[in-house]
């Protein structure tokens, strides 16, 4: 369980961030999405113990990170800037984390066939690709077999077979009771795997929501089929809703099936078919960033 | 203490960094000595003397500056990699990851500091000889010389960590404690001796029983220099247990 309350972090005059709450719970996958600079990286700093914050708690189990007793044990993460030292192997660079946390030399093996590593295990990692070194972080990440899972765009420079490696990882990690956040700048990214989207926008919270309630309330496209497309666009269109026709069929804008069935039976349209377009959450995403702006 | 201790000491182990200082501090030893001997004539200098033992001995000392760069690179160099969140992430107490990091690497200066003495002990022997000469081990001009230059040595290497910590980018870091050894003190002791042998440098160099004059004696030059790397440790710890690590 993360929990992340009232947290401030100021820069001179400058605020990052402005009293962001929200609460990860286990079991599920949060995704903490916001555009490049929004405050997602800041805010896991901060849980992570790397950046103090100006007010406000970030918990985790209702321990600040630097209060846990064996923080690998208990969470793992990746976050943006982590790197390893380009002339030591992949091998060696989870050994010496692994000894620091008093973690077996075994448990690294475990970790590095974990994530398709083993092969390049005794390699340089300055000669990884951008996909090997996420791949090496999200090891050193699970290193600890920890309950609590903290990732930073952990998509970047993976490739789609990376990233449906990833999302059957993280999913399977939250089905174990696990709590996992992860953050994106893409929310078709996270889109089929979150449980839970927490969306910042220049420091502040937008939406704190679950992935069915965001799509659900969104009004959106809905697809109607009717032998008399011209007479429903015209009641349609009287009560305001817009819409765009095709021969025997027609697009309403911005409503839901509910509102064009009620006005469809009011006006007595025959309807042969009524389907909301598949929700588009990255519109959400971005017609709700953009309002702030 | 002692996990963090032995992943710092991996650390070390598994890059080529370490290893390729260690052989140049050597090879820098080793070549300072030999140049003490042979400018010897030409600076009137009676290798048998103590004070001509101790500027062939003194030679041990140079590879104090790589140990210095050794430390900078062990803690810069994790702000430069990105490994810094990895080793913050497992050890969040960072007071603790500071004390592991100058105790490793005032072992690893006392490594060096062994190497290069018993460099400059291997090239001084054969070449003093051959200049009519003698090098008594049993002298105190040689050993203590030698315990002053491995002293030296490990002393640098606590404070080469403190110097990453306080200035995180490893070139600007480098490049500024080595200008400010080579170019500062010695313009500042040059022109005002009596500030100048009171500089960290300096005072390395007269525990390193350096023969120039105007320096402090080696105890004096020993104490002042544990003074700095106190005061340099302190600071560096201090702030690292502050800053934002981004």
């Amino acid at each position: 369980m993360i929990q992340i309350d009232g947290l401030t972090k100021r820069y001179g005059e400058r605020t990052v961030l402005d009293q962001v709450s929200f609460t990860a719970p286990p079991g599920e996958v949060t995704a903490f999405l916001g555009a490049n600079g929004a405050g997602k990286t800041t805010t896991m700093r901060i849980l992570l113990g790397l950046v103090s914050a100006t007010s406000g708690t970030a918990t985790i189990n209702g321990t600040r990170y630097a209060d846990l007793p064996a923080p690998r044990r208990i969470v793992g993460a990746l976050i943006e800037n982590e790197g390893s030292h380009r002339g030591r192997s992949g091998r060696d660079h989870l050994r010496v984390i692994a000894r620091a946390a008093q973690l077996p030399d075994q448990r690294v093996d475990e970790v590095l066939d974990a994530v398709e590593l083993t092969e390049f295990a005794g390699d340089r990692t300055g000669g990884y690709s951008l996909g090997m070194r996420q791949r090496l972080g999200i090891a050193a990440a699970i290193l600890g077999d920890p309950e609590v899972i903290v990732l930073d765009e952990p998509a970047n420079g993976l490739d789609p077979l990376g990233i449906r490696w990833l999302r059957s990882l993280l999913s399977g990690m939250a089905a174990e009771g696990r709590t996992v956040l992860l953050s994106s700048h893409l929310l078709s990214e996270v889109e089929q795997l979150a449980d839970r989207i927490v969306i910042i926008d220049h420091g502040r919270l937008l939406r704190d929501t679950t992935a069915e309630a965001l799509s659900g309330t969104q009004a959106g496209d809905v697809a109607i089929r009717t032998p008399d497309p011209a007479a429903l666009a015209k009641a349609l269109e009287l009560k305001g809703i817009r819409t765009t026709s095709g021969p025997e069929s027609l697009v309403a804008h911005a409503t839901t099936p509910a509102a064009v069935g009620d006005i469809a039976a009011a006006t007595g349209c025959a309807l042969h078919g009524l389907a909301a377009a598949a929700p588009d959450l990255e519109e959400t995403f971005l017609s709700l960033t953009a309002e702030m702006n | 203490m002692r996990a963090l201790l032995s992943s710092e000491l991996l650390k070390i182990r598994t890059t080529r960094t370490a290893r390729a200082l260690l052989l140049a501090a050597a090879l820098l030893a080793g070549a300072a000595t030999a140049g003490g001997v042979l400018s010897a004539d030409a600076r009137n200098l009676d290798l048998g003397t103590a004070t001509g033992v101790r500027t062939v001995m003194h030679g041990a000392g140079t590879g104090s500056m790589l140990v210095l760069v050794l430390g900078i690179i062990g803690m810069a160099g994790e702000f430069r990699a990105g490994t810094i969140v990895d080793t913050l992430l497992t050890t969040p107490r960072r007071g603790r990851v500071m004390l592991a990091k100058l105790l490793v690497y005032a072992g690893a200066g006392l490594v060096f500091g062994l190497v290069a003495a018993a460099a400059s002990l291997t090239v001084a022997i054969p070449l003093v000889q051959s200049k009519g000469a003698s090098v008594d081990v049993t002298s105190s001009a040689v050993w203590l010389t030698l315990i002053g230059t491995i002293s030296w040595s490990a002393i640098y290497g606590a404070v080469g960590v403190a110097i990453g910590a306080l200035i995180r980018n490893q070139a600007a870091a480098i490049v500024g404690a080595l200008a400010w050894i080579f170019l500062v003190e010695q313009l500042v002791i040059g022109l005002f001796e009596d500030i100048g042998r009171w500089l960290p440098a300096n005072a390395a160099a007269a525990l390193g029983r350096a023969p120039e004059k105007g320096l402090l004696g080696m105890a004096a030059g020993a104490a002042v220099l544990l003074a700095y790397a106190a005061g340099f440790a302190l600071t560096a710890t201090r702030l690292t247990m502050r800053r934002d690590v981004t």
